[in-house]
């Protein structure tokens, strides 16, 4: 799934988001405005680029027609030297505005990514049974940055566009009214040429990317699957479809031409005719000695200034339904409900006997379905238990419910006697240890992998650790050792083997409860006799709760514990199932019928 | 090393031309076209000067009206110029980049296993797509820059020249300081947005991995440990972001220092000269629209001079794959083969993947047309590596392999692999339907085959099962299947072909056990008529073979009948007693 999370076919609509675009702005700018010093900096420096943008054309009309047409050379030097101040602040004011909008941007970037990821983390499991993994991770990453390029870094340089717009058309009008009416032309008429463009043009660019995209499933299928393509001698047939997809690139490509092909020129010509338009009623106006010929040529100046601000403010506007739509994705999660919360005044326990009861437990994930129904069980401290039923049971699900992983619909669950809805989660859970059936490998070597059961732990302990549950030399015999990459050794061990890496995480933790979803699928026998004496070091002198799958691991338990249908249908030890030939007996003769049959 | 990198890049670049060279007539309609356009732009300054010193100055309106228009007319033309030069330089790098990489996608398709043991997915991938994408971005855009950045900006020196030879060496300076300035903070700026790119894969990859292993994350208590690893990443990211930004906001903005600069000094000595009376008011005018024109031009030569060593060394690195060449690869006099009894000789096969440690010692092994054979062994004992030889996906370092008597050297791989089917102990589901997943291997397939095989392999019963049947989608866009599934559609996919020869890896590992046995007993049926070599740990299969090879440590240790195996007691007694534990704990 991690690999194709990047990978989703894009969309070519955005979708609408539902929150009012003013409550998600407002939220935004509350965070914003924490950066106050650095916001003043951003207004300073803005407000100071526009003025500065404004005034130099006009000190090119005092050059041409106060000093030029009179010509009169005194003084000129301060002017020009003015003139090069003028443009020193300027590169000064632009280069403080981008850096502190980018700063602004940035902070507020990192701490809204540290706030999703850590909500993310307190978020329980039943979140995210209902969300898939990979849109989490774009909500985290590609979400965060384009909120932030469009609503924070975005804005707040959009902002200084309007201040410096408003500025040229002011001064334009301040100038000269009637040359500012033709000199504006190009306003309307470019904002119709992006918005015409803009979308277009947007959706042309999605569409090469979707193509990229599919090119690069196909190579990435291809070469996941090359042994199955080189056995039935398909090499050919993929590489035309691959050279088919690669051309639909082309096309695509293409679109994106024809329209830029459009868009340039047409805003370039909305420019020129501006210009034109200047020259002419300049002309006109200069003959006539209504404007001088200083103010004509500061005016061209002002017309191409004009053309970026207007393109970029119309962008904006473009991208601002997708950036809403990402933000209220963001507040999606910040604001989901936490369900499995601690309670205010909850217990630290340090030390326990181990005792589990469970009362009157029920459980059901979605409404439709019940899983668990009035589950009563007692575990005496330092009792091994085996849970065994068919899949789907609800037994690991009785197990995740002891994790406190979700909290029951009804009934309750004592460990020692308390309520494990009093206990504080960190401590339930130091206490109790869970060893999946599936073992989740973090990238790292095999020993940062154990140390995760306790991050503080040193090397020597964990090797100790591995040599007294019995698997010190099947790791020793790993390509290196307890330094063999995780992701590598994830490829080639088998789900038995892994969980020998979450028992030695479970065994470090020095738990009183542990509960084991067994994994001895797929093992040698040599294998099975590893992990098996693990288990039972790992279960020594501690309560533990075994969901045992192969039932022969059920043999040695003080008790087993039958579950089907919801509810659990027998109880007893071994040897008293047995005899009874009830559902044990029967779940066992089924599992060796193959065997038997021999 | 300098040298050698130079001669590399040489030889890159020349590729690059050869592959250019194929569709030099769109080159030269694009590269015409960027001239005309380029000439057309240079030449409105000149205009807007005549527009001011023959109209307004002249007190002329006739005049700036004629001019005038004579600029709308250039920047038209330079539309439909723009245009023509935009779609055909897409076109042309495109094509190209299209023909670099189905090469490219043609090579990996040609490489034998052993090329993808040593290489990573993930390179691949990105060779295929965002060198490429590099390459087409450097032959539209970056190319299309480079004329034009380049010859307007010798058109507006010569025209400058051409009104103050001495305000054009201003000019001049000012260009070329643009055009350094430019490349180094291209070349300042690209590593660190390469760390902040590779900070984000960091960033997205802590959080796939926390979210996968999040239950886990939940049951050791690490949601601070992880939270604190997510931090610290994110304040580098955060580092290395305002970093770029402050070079970003310091380089990005020099232009307009420069700009500035040149400008006031053209406005000083421009002054001057013009109450001299040497410069007019429209020349001056025109001098500083040529500077502001040449802003971009000259960012974007900064971005092509400065992003070009990148350019070829992402060309370079898809050579790499298109030169890579395959280890396994017909003999010339390679024949195709019409029909095969099904007959296999393994003679002396030793065999090792990367190093020297030996998977396959000595093995030879005759196989009767339509005999059954059981390979069995405990874990990496080279079991399944013998499957992979015969289908030809590794070679044998030494030793020869002979069906029907031909060494499988001479034999056409296609045709080779036309008569041999292997069903992958974890066969690889392409994203498709189901049904397009089965008659993958096959060609002219019919419905009922297809249902046919199915049945035969035990699936048609989940396939029914399923909302759309065989046309439920599966693989990474549809539906997840089970391992077991996975290997059922596998072991259909192999049947449709009908295959002389059939090879069954672990063809039950996967599977319950009611499904086991119903699918023992179809496998029955199933292989009449062929020659079957099943690889598998579990020995609920041997009833089904005529003969049973036991390995170890890439050896034949034992051979027989299920029988002669057992009154043996070897091996294969010893993995057989084992699997039968727990049989003997419910005899009890």
């Amino acid at each position: 799934m991690s690999e194709t999370a990047f990978r989703k076919p894009l969309p070519l609509e955005e979708e609408a988001p539902t929150t009012p675009a003013t409550q998600l702005a407002k939220r935004i700018a509350r965070y914003i405005l924490r950066y106050k010093h650095i916001l003043i900096i951003v207004v300073a420096s803005t407000i100071a680029t526009a003025i500065i943008g404004l005034l130099t054309p006009y000190l090119l009309a005092t050059i041409i027609d106060e000093y030029i047409t009179k010509l009169k050379t005194e003084g000129l030097t301060t002017i020009a030297l003015l003139y090069l101040t003028l443009m020193i602040g300027q590169w000064i004011s632009q280069t403080l505005r981008s850096y502190s909008i980018q700063t602004i941007g940035q902070y507020f970037l990192n701490n809204l990514r540290q706030e999703v990821f850590e909500k993310l983390q307190r978020l329980s499991l039943q979140f995210y049974t209902t969300r898939r993994i990979g849109d989490l991770i774009s909500i985290a990453i590609n979400d965060t940055t384009i909120l932030n390029e469009v609503l924070v870094s975005g804005m707040l340089s959009i902002i200084g566009d309007i201040i410096s717009l408003a500025g040229i058309i002011a001064i334009m009008i301040y100038l000269s009214p009637p040359l500012a009416a033709v000199a504006l032309i190009n306003i309307p008429l470019i904002a119709l040429i992006t918005r015409f463009f803009g979308s277009r043009l947007r959706r042309a660019y999605r569409l090469t990317r979707r193509k990229i995209a599919e090119l690069t499933t196909i190579v990435e299928e291809s070469i996941a699957g090359i042994s199955v393509i080189k056995s039935f001698r398909k090499e050919e047939d993929i590489v035309y479809n691959f050279s088919g997809l690669s051309r639909e690139t082309i096309n695509a490509y293409l679109n994106v031409a024809k329209l830029m092909g459009f868009f340039w020129p047409l805003t370039n010509i909305a420019t020129t005719l501006s210009t034109v338009l200047v020259l002419i009623i300049g002309a006109y106006l200069s003959i006539t000695g209504l404007v001088t010929i200083g103010i004509v040529i500061a005016f061209i100046q002002y017309v191409n200034k004009l053309g970026q601000p207007i393109t970029q403010l119309v962008n904006m506007y473009d991208s601002l339904q997708a950036a809403f739509a990402a933000a209220e994705r963001i507040y999606g999660i910040l604001d989901a409900e936490e369900y499995i919360k601690e309670d205010e005044d909850a217990i630290e326990l340090n030390n326990i006997l181990g005792e589990v009861k469970i009362k009157n437990l029920s459980f059901s994930y979605t409404k439709e379905e019940q899983v668990l129904k009035d589950i009563n069980l007692h575990i005496n401290p330092g009792e091994t238990i085996a849970l065994v039923g068919k899949t789907g049971a609800g037994k690991t699900t009785l197990a995740n419910l002891i994790c406190r992983f979700y909290d029951p619909d009804k009934g309750t669950i004592y460990i020692d006697g308390i309520d494990i809805r009093k206990i504080s989660i960190k401590s339930l859970r130091r206490l109790i240890s869970y060893v999946p059936q599936e073992t989740y490998l973090f990238p790292g070597t095999i020993i940062d992998n154990i140390r995760l059961g306790r991050p503080d732990a040193a090397d020597e302990e964990i090797i100790n650790i591995c040599k007294s549950l019995g698997i010190h030399e099947f790791i020793e015999k790993l390509p290196n050792g307890y330094n063999t990459d995780a992701g590598e050794a994830g490829k080639r061990l088998s789900t038995g083997e892994k969980q020998l890496i979450s028992i030695a995480r479970a065994m470090l933790r020095k738990p009183s409860i542990v509960i084991l979803d067994e994994a001895l699928s797929s093992v040698d026998t040599a294998t099975e006799e590893i992990i098996k004496n693990a288990i039972k070091h790992l279960i020594k002198g501690r309560t533990s709760i075994i969901i045992a799958h192969r039932l022969t691991l059920a043999r040695d338990a003080d008790k087993i514990v039958v579950i089907d249908g919801r509810r659990i249908v027998e109880e007893g030890t071994y040897q008293q199932l047995i005899d009874k030939k009830g559902y044990y007996y029967k779940l066992l003769q089924k599992q060796t019928i193959e065997t038997i049959a021999k | 090393m300098d040298e050698s990198n130079n001669r590399v890049g040489g030889r890159v670049s020349t590729r690059l031309l050869i592959y250019l060279a194929k569709r030099w007539r769109l080159f030269i309609i694009s590269i015409a076209s960027i001239i005309i356009l380029t000439t057309l732009n240079s030449l409105v300054p000149i205009y807007i000067r005549d527009a001011i010193d023959q109209g307004i100055l002249m007190k002329n309106l006739w005049n700036t009206i004629y001019y005038t228009i004579i600029i709308l007319g250039l920047v038209g033309g330079a539309g439909v110029a723009s245009y023509t030069s935009r779609y055909f330089i897409t076109l042309l790098s495109q094509q190209v980049v299209h023909d670099i990489r189905v090469d490219a996608f043609k090579s990996i398709q040609r490489q034998s296993m052993d090329f993808f043991d040593k290489t990573y997915t993930g390179q691949l991938i990105s060779r295929i797509t965002n060198d490429a994408n590099r390459l087409a971005r450097f032959f539209s855009n970056r190319l299309r820059n480079l004329v034009n950045s380049i010859l307007l900006a010798s058109l507006s020196i010569y025209y400058m020249y051409t009104m103050s030879p001495r305000l054009s060496i201003i000019a001049a300076a000012m260009i070329i300081t643009l055009a350094i300035v430019n490349t180094r903070y291209v070349m300042i700026i690209r590593p660190i947005y390469d760390a902040i790119r590779h900070q984000i894969g960091v960033l997205a990859s802590i959080v796939t991995n926390n979210l996968n292993g999040i239950k886990t994350v939940k049951a050791l208590s690490l949601e601070e440990h992880e939270t604190s690893i997510f931090n610290k990443e994110n304040n580098e990211f955060t580092r290395m972001s305002l970093k770029a930004a402050k070079i970003r906001a310091i380089y990005g903005n020099i232009s307009t220092l420069v700009l500035g600069a040149s400008i006031s000094l053209i406005l000083y000595y421009g002054a001057y000269a013009a109450i001299n009376g040497e410069l007019t008011i429209g020349e001056i005018t025109a001098f500083i629209t040529y500077l502001t024109m040449l802003m971009w031009p000259m960012r974007a030569l900064g971005l092509i001079l400065g992003g070009f060593q990148r350019t070829l060394a992402s060309a370079k690195r898809i050579f790499e794959i298109i030169d890579a060449k395959p280890k396994i690869y017909e003999n010339p006099s390679a024949r195709k083969l019409r029909d095969i009894r099904g007959e296999i000789l393994l003679k002396n096969i030793v065999f090792s993947y990367i190093d020297e440690h030996k998977v396959l010692n000595n093995i030879n092994l005759r196989i009767k047309p339509g005999e059954k054979i059981l390979i069995t062994g405990p874990p990496g004992s080279g079991k399944s590596t013998i499957l992979k030889l015969l289908m030809r996906l590794y070679d044998p370092q030494s030793g020869n392999i002979y069906i029907d008597g031909i060494d499988i050297k001479d034999i056409k791989l296609d045709s080779l692999r036309k008569f041999i089917a292997m069903v992958p102990q974890e066969p690889f589901i392409f994203s498709g339907t189901i049904r397009e997943n089965i008659s993958f291997g096959a060609d002219n397939i019919q419905e009922k085959d297809i249902i046919e095989a199915a049945k035969a392999a035990q699936i048609h019963e989940f396939i029914m099962s399923l909302p759309k049947r065989y046309d439920t989608l599966v693989g990474e866009k549809g539906i997840t299947l089970s391992g077991g599934q996975r290997q059922r559609i596998a072991i259909a996919r192999a049947l449709l072909t009908k295959p002389k020869i059939l090879l069954l890896d672990d063809p039950v590992s996967n599977l319950d056990a009611e499904t086991e046995r119903k699918l023992i007993q179809d496998l029955e049926k199933i292989f009449e008529d062929r020659t079957v070599i099943i690889v598998s740990q579990r020995l609920s299969l041997a009833r089904l073979a005529d003969r049973i090879i036991v390995l170890d440590k890439g050896r034949i240790v034992e051979e027989g009948t299920h029988n002669q195996l057992i009154t043996k007691k070897g091996l294969y007694h010893k993995l057989y007693t084992t699997s039968l534990t727990q049989r003997k704990i419910l005899k009890r």
